[in-house]
């Protein structure tokens, strides 16, 4: 039965949720004649998207709004189904007010405004997230009548309760805007401070003073949307976008408080969330536990390591982000008492547990990978959004990441490599350190597959090597598998040959086992797969093709670059026994290949009465960027070139 | 009780409530439900310890009770589970807890306990929970302390409506094996229900016990339900039970059959048609339909004219009038219903409506008359024998929804006698989709180029009937580059590195009244090397079989308990032409005959897979066809049927050598 449809069906469903209209355009006030042009592809784009700073002193205390105004354009009947909108707001950090909606829709003469009258009020529930709870709260409305060339309107104003938390401008969105502007206006009481990431040519920044105001502008016109490709980096490694934050400010007895702009400011305003944290005798249970760790820890490692396989094998994460609950780490002891955490929560109890063990260990503040932030270019809390602990050995940091659960001791989490940490020394003192990115021979996987012939079926007896991250996104997905399917889950791995393999026999080792090797071992049959044809066998020995589904999908402009989670060393060998009674009539050839981002190397060797195939992989970059999409995708050619090679044996 | 159906009934002015009667002395109440003193208790077996997690208890309890004091109806649910926790998923699935109200209805409990070894290590109750409210639904939220494999989960939650209705269904099968299941439903001794079982659930008994019914039934050991097995209609396929009010006692009064029902629903749809004729009449302005050659074309033009102009958005808020829903350009999926069905009898078409639902949600029992089985709406077009799905905006009239074919339903007819109007209902057969008409026929032809390492692929499909999968109006609304990339996508099946030359699709206008029973046609040429493995100099190997696209497959598809059924009868009509080139012979030509034929021991149709060839001068002729008659298949049949799937799978396989 085919099925080639229902893949496509599952994209479209997406795009036609509206029936097609035929309702005739009126005379819309903007330009729709050059906005159709311009937006040839585009159903909805945003005429204008604004957003307005208004900072200044009261009483010596910051006082900061900005009010937000959004016009999208309903170019046709398909950006109707944007009707429905929310604007969010943290009550602790920025509350909401002077919201207003409005629609303009298209008549004869200009349009006829319908004011949106019901703005919902309501929390979040998300059971699929990673955060249980974090106190988000949401306008919600709906707009009315909408129709080809209607603007949907809205407005409202933040008030910053924190003024640490200003955010950013993002200057590209999921759909083109025709017109961005972003101000910042603040008195000269205020020194305001941005730092702007991405391209900056098509943006034009100004400064104005008039008297005591100072007006920083932001401009950029026609913006093109960011398309999604489902191996790229995140958006902000290219987007344009403006953080502000404050610098510094008159406080009510005319001194200058300093604020942010350096990285020791930040550490300054962080330390505070950290420094009051397990103070209190540790909770006897806690104290039995930790003992009994120390007991059987030979070395200071072996605490450590032991520590560490503690809290992932006993805690769960669960996520609670309300109000200043999303800064502060929770006591180790109430940790330890619901088995449960963020990860904020498993370093305090991490660092909490060692510090009882004697063994200096400290809270660190990084970004996960999805932020390009480094702290020096940003030196401010938006570049950090992860927690978790390190400890020195005498010649580095060892950073422990409470919620991985399956790495080992002295491996960082995959989503945090190559990232900065501040590492919290004491108040007075921080260490900034790179979290490395692992080597691919770290993350190195190998597969050895004995293969014999028998009748038209092709035999195998297998073994898989996974170290590192291959290694752990593996025993990930086997930990969130019911045990009556694990065999299924592991069957499922071994995608040999073709889709009619009946693996027989499967088995791991400790798969639970951080520090082990996964070793699975398995024997299958493989049906329908060589071809026997007169005197000849024909077998395509590339049973497992690494770069099959690999190219680059660079449709659209592609700014994004492609992002592997790790690098990674990969290894194949499949060793055919050559039947009695046959010879080798055809090898192919050897094939290898090396530029700065990935090598391979195909092999086939023939000795005595086996055929040696040996495939051979490493990607040297976690980045593969828009300049080297083409030689990539060139050598994916090649790849499925060499994929169409046979070996042929034939009876003697 | 779950989500209740919008229909609101008239039945329960049929209660003459005796507000006058004592106060009952309850045995099981929702009410004073509460944990048993003595704590469950549990030792996984072998197989236990093979799932995630075991219900070792589940109960429910509905029950509809008078309030004398407030001199009201009411309806409580309770739902008590006992879990016992196999493994981290279970404790990660299962400690963070949610339970949601909607708007108008309101929590009377949620109790938690967590019992470690004998011991109750953790305990809420609401006072300890989040509450959260969002899209209208009230959630309280609470992460469970200290829960860990081995552990019982226990909880109560219970809940009283002010929304409910006197049906609804009862689902006890899950995605774990349940120990012991409870089903209850209690009602005041007048109020009489019925109470129905599905799919081996036990029986339902009723115990009149303190002027109470007591529906009882309790099944020990329900298998976990497979959630990845293939061709199955898995929540039709669950154990449920099926409860409906019957008869109020004191007033001797039976609620609606399927008669009444069925007039119900035509007084709904035609609301206010005396108010709305100058609405309907603006409506139709635009319609040519006094034009029309005849009442099918009649029906067509209003169908396509309202899909056309009125998107349907369940969560939009209905315009005061029908003019002013048209004018927004948006309808509630109800609102939508009654416009069409109001156009349609204003228009004198005696376009009948039908109630039903769908397939893989629920099988229609026409043996229990329920608004729980009447869930959609269609209309049928009696002259042409047509049918019309009014919430498939890309389908016009002959074509509905595949999930309501060989379905049963309520087919509810208008009556007039003289001014007065009414409506008869009787349940029929919606029936299957004639197979043969359904055909794909697919014909390919293959030329090699000068040096044989590319194939021009000449691409010729005709889709009949639902052969065309939905395609036609799919592609008649994308816009220019989803059409390139899904068109190119399915083309290129699986010579997804393949370049194409040139590419034609025609009648997938589905506004088009002439295009109706026109099949999707699509034509192609392509370029692309995707089918041929190097061998050596003096041959290749041809991937003859990836020619006709992926095929599904079900190798790994256990023992089933179940029946196969699919979505439309149909079948594939495959013929590849090979242009041999020159210099070469074929080899390895025997692979290409098949043949899986069987018969439907229920219906005795055929289904199966067959593959033949021939070559003729320098031309081979691949013959290749697939049928499914039927859309059932029933357990007994299911080998046959998987067969059937994996034999065209393995034609997939198949590669020639093609030799110098």
């Amino acid at each position: 039965m085919t099925i080639s449809l229902t893949k496509h069906f599952q994209v479209l469903f997406l795009i036609c949720i509206t029936a097609k209209t035929f309702t005739a355009l009126g005379q819309p006030k903007p330009d729709t004649e050059r906005i159709k042009k311009t937006y040839k592809n585009s159903h909805v784009i945003f005429l204008n998207k604004e957003q307005h700073f208004r900072i200044k002193t009261v009483k010596g205390k910051i006082d900061a709004e900005c009010d937000f105004s959004q016009q999208i354009y309903h170019i046709d009947n398909k950006g109707m189904s944007f009707s429905e909108r929310q604007v969010g707001y943290l009550p602790d950090f920025f509350t909401i007010s002077k919201i207003s909606a409005t629609t303009y829709v298209p008549e004869k003469d200009g349009y006829k405004t319908y004011p949106v009258k019901t703005f919902s009020d309501e929390g979040r529930v998300d059971n699929y997230s990673n955060i249980f709870y974090d106190g988000m709260r949401f306008k919600k409305f709906k707009f009315t009548g909408i129709v080809p060339g209607t603007i949907s309107e809205v407005k409202y104003t933040y008030k910053y309760i924190d003024p640490s938390y200003l955010g950013a401008y993002y200057f590209m969105m999921r759909v083109p805007v025709d017109q961005n502007l972003f101000t910042v206006t603040h008195s000269t009481e205020v020194e305001i401070g941005y730092a702007f990431f991405g391209d900056s040519s098509q943006i034009k920044h100004t400064i104005t003073q008039k008297g005591k105001t100072i007006t920083h502008k932001w401009e950029a016109t026609q913006t093109k949307e960011i398309r999604s490709y489902p191996d790229a980096v995140d958006d902000r490694y290219f987007e344009p976008h403006v953080f502000i934050y404050i610098k510094q400010y008159k406080d009510a007895n005319g001194k200058m408080q300093q604020q942010f702009g350096t990285i020791a400011q930040l550490y300054k305003n962080d330390y505070k969330y950290i420094e009051k944290v397990n103070q209190s005798e540790m909770d006897a249970g806690l104290k039995s536990d930790v003992d009994s760790i120390k007991n059987i820890s030979k070395t200071r490692d072996d605490i450590i390591r032991n520590v560490y396989k503690y809290v992932q094998r006993n805690f769960k994460y669960i996520a609670f982000e309300d109000g200043e609950g999303g800064h502060v780490p929770r006591e180790a002891n109430d940790v330890y008492q619901k088995k449960f955490g963020d990860c904020k929560d498993f370093a305090s109890l991490i660092t909490y547990m060692l510090k009882y063990c004697d063994i200096p260990s400290y809270l660190c503040w990084i970004g996960t990978r999805d932020l390009p932030y480094t702290f020096a270019e940003l030196p401010l809390g938006y570049s950090s959004n992860h927690m978790i602990a390190a400890v020195h050995n005498g010649i580095d940091w060892i950073f422990i990441d409470g919620t991985s659960k399956h790495i080992p001791f002295g491996m960082p989490s995959g989503f945090i490599q190559g990232k900065e940490a501040i590492i919290a020394i004491n108040k007075d003192s921080f260490v900034l350190a790179r979290v490395p990115i692992l080597k691919p021979e770290i993350n190195y996987s190998l597969d050895t597959v004995w293969l014999t012939i028998e009748g038209e079926n092709l035999i195998g007896k297998g073994k898989v090597n996974l170290l590192g991250y291959n290694r752990s996104y593996v025993v990930d997905n086997l930990y969130y598998t019911d045990a009556n399917k694990l065999t299924d889950q592991l069957k499922a791995y071994m995608r040999y040959g073709n889709n009619k393999r009946e693996i027989h026999s499967i088995s791991t080792n400790d798969y639970q086992n951080n520090d082990s090797v996964l070793t699975i071992e398995f024997s299958m049959t493989l049906p329908s797969y060589l071809k026997q044809i007169d005197k000849d066998i024909y077998l395509n020995m590339h049973l497992r093709k690494a770069y099959e589904d690999d190219r680059i999908d660079t449709i659209g402009g592609r700014m994004a670059a492609k992002e592997f989670q790790f690098l990674y060393f990969d290894e194949s060998v499949f060793i055919l026994d050559i039947p009695k009674n046959y010879s080798v009539k055809n090898i192919p050839e050897q094939k290898t290949y090396t530029d700065k981002n990935f090598t391979y190397t195909y092999t086939y060797q023939q000795s005595n009465n086996r055929i040696i195939y040996k495939q051979s992989s490493k990607v040297f970059n976690m980045l593969i960027e828009p300049e080297d999409f083409n030689q990539w995708n060139n050598q994916m050619d090649v790849l499925a070139r060499i994929y169409k090679d046979n070996i042929i044996l034939t009876e003697k | 009780m779950k989500n209740r159906a919008i229909i609101l009934l008239s039945i329960i002015s049929f209660f003459s409530l005796p507000f006058s009667a004592t106060a009952q002395d309850y045995n099981i109440s929702c009410l004073s439900y509460q944990f048993s003193e003595t704590l469950p208790t549990f030792t996984p077996d072998s197989t236990d310890k093979s799932y995630s997690m075991v219900i070792v208890k589940a109960v429910r309890i509905n029950e509809f009770r008078y309030d004398l004091v407030k001199k009201s109806f009411d309806f409580y649910y309770c739902n008590h589970n006992v879990k016992y926790l196999n493994d981290n998923k279970a404790v990660e699935d299962n400690n963070k807890f949610y339970a949601s109200v909607g708007e108008n209805n309101s929590f009377l409990g949620i109790n938690i306990r967590v019992i470690d070894k004998g011991k109750v290590v953790f305990e809420a109750t609401e006072k300890d929970f989040i509450e959260v409210e969002e899209e209208g639904r009230k959630y309280n939220m609470i992460a469970i302390k200290g829960l860990d494999k081995g552990m019982l989960l226990e909880t109560v939650t219970k809940t009283k409506y002010a929304d409910f209705e006197v049906y609804d269904d009862e689902y006890m099968q899950y995605d774990n094996p349940v120990k012991q299941a409870e089903f209850y439903l209690i009602s005041p001794e007048n109020l009489v229900f019925k109470c129905k079982s599905y799919n081996g659930y036990a029986e339902i008994k009723d115990s009149v016990v303190n002027e109470r019914h007591v529906y009882y039934g309790k099944q020990n050991n329900i298998p976990a339900v497979n959630m990845d097995e293939k061709y199955s209609f898995i929540n039709a396929n669950k154990m449920r039970i099926e409860f409906n009010f019957h008869l109020n006692n004191d007033s001797k009064k039976y609620n609606a059959k399927w008669p009444e029902l069925g007039r119900t629903f035509f007084d709904r749809m035609n609301y206010n048609y005396d108010k709305n004729v100058k609405d309907i009449q603006k409506i139709l302005s635009k319609v040519n339909w006094k034009e029309a050659k005849s009442n099918a074309d009649k029906v067509f033009l209003i169908e396509n004219y309202l899909k056309m102009n009125i998107t349907i958005d369940k969560n939009v808020e209905d315009k005061p009038t029908m003019a002013e829903s048209l004018k927004a350009h948006a309808a509630t999926p109800f609102r939508f219903n009654q416009i069409m069905a109001q156009c349609f009898r204003y228009t004198g078409t005696n376009v009948e409506y039908i109630l039903t639902s769908k397939r893989p949600y629920k099988k229609f029992d026409p043996n229990f008359d329920s608004w729980s089985f009447l869930n959609n709406v269609l209309f049928y077009e009696p002259e042409s024998k047509k049918f019309i799905d009014p919430q498939e905006p890309l389908k016009r009239m002959g074509y509905i929804n595949t999930d309501y074919l060989g379905q049963h339903g309520l087919f509810v007819k208008i009556v007039q006698i003289g001014d007065a109007v009414s409506a008869s209902a009787t349940v029929k057969l919606i029936p299957a989709n004639d197979g043969l008409k359904s055909t794909d026929y697919e014909n390919y032809s293959l030329r090699f180029n000068a040096n044989a390492d590319k194939v021009i692929f000449t691409y010729d499909r005709t889709m009949n009937e639902y052969a065309e999968q939905g395609l036609k109006g799919l592609y008649y609304v994308m816009d220019d580059d989803n059409r390139k990339e899904v068109m190119e996508g399915f083309v290129k099946g699986m010579a997804k590195e393949s370049t194409i030359d040139s590419f034609q699709i025609l009648n997938f206008d589905p506004t088009v009244f002439e295009n109706l029973d026109k099949p999707l046609v699509i034509k192609a040429t392509l370029t692309t090397d995707d089918f041929i493995e190097s061998t050596g100099a003096n041959s290749f190997l041809f991937k003859i079989g990836e020619v006709i696209g992926q095929q599904s497959e079900m190798y790994q598809e256990k023992q089933r308990l179940t029946s196969a059924d699919i979505d439309f009868a149909h079948a594939y009509k495959r013929v590849i032409t090979l242009h041999i080139p020159e210099g070469y012979k074929l080899k390895g030509l025997d692979k290409l005959n098949m043949n899986f034929t069987f018969k439907n021991s229920e219906t005795n149709n055929n289904f199966g897979f067959t593959s033949t060839y021939k070559v003729e001068g320098n031309k081979l002729y691949v013959y290749c066809d697939e049928y499914y008659n039927d859309l059932h298949y029933p357990v007994t049949d299911f080998n046959a049927f998987k067969q059937v799937i994996n034999a065209a799978a393995d034609f997939n396989k198949i590669s020639i050598l093609l030799e110098k």
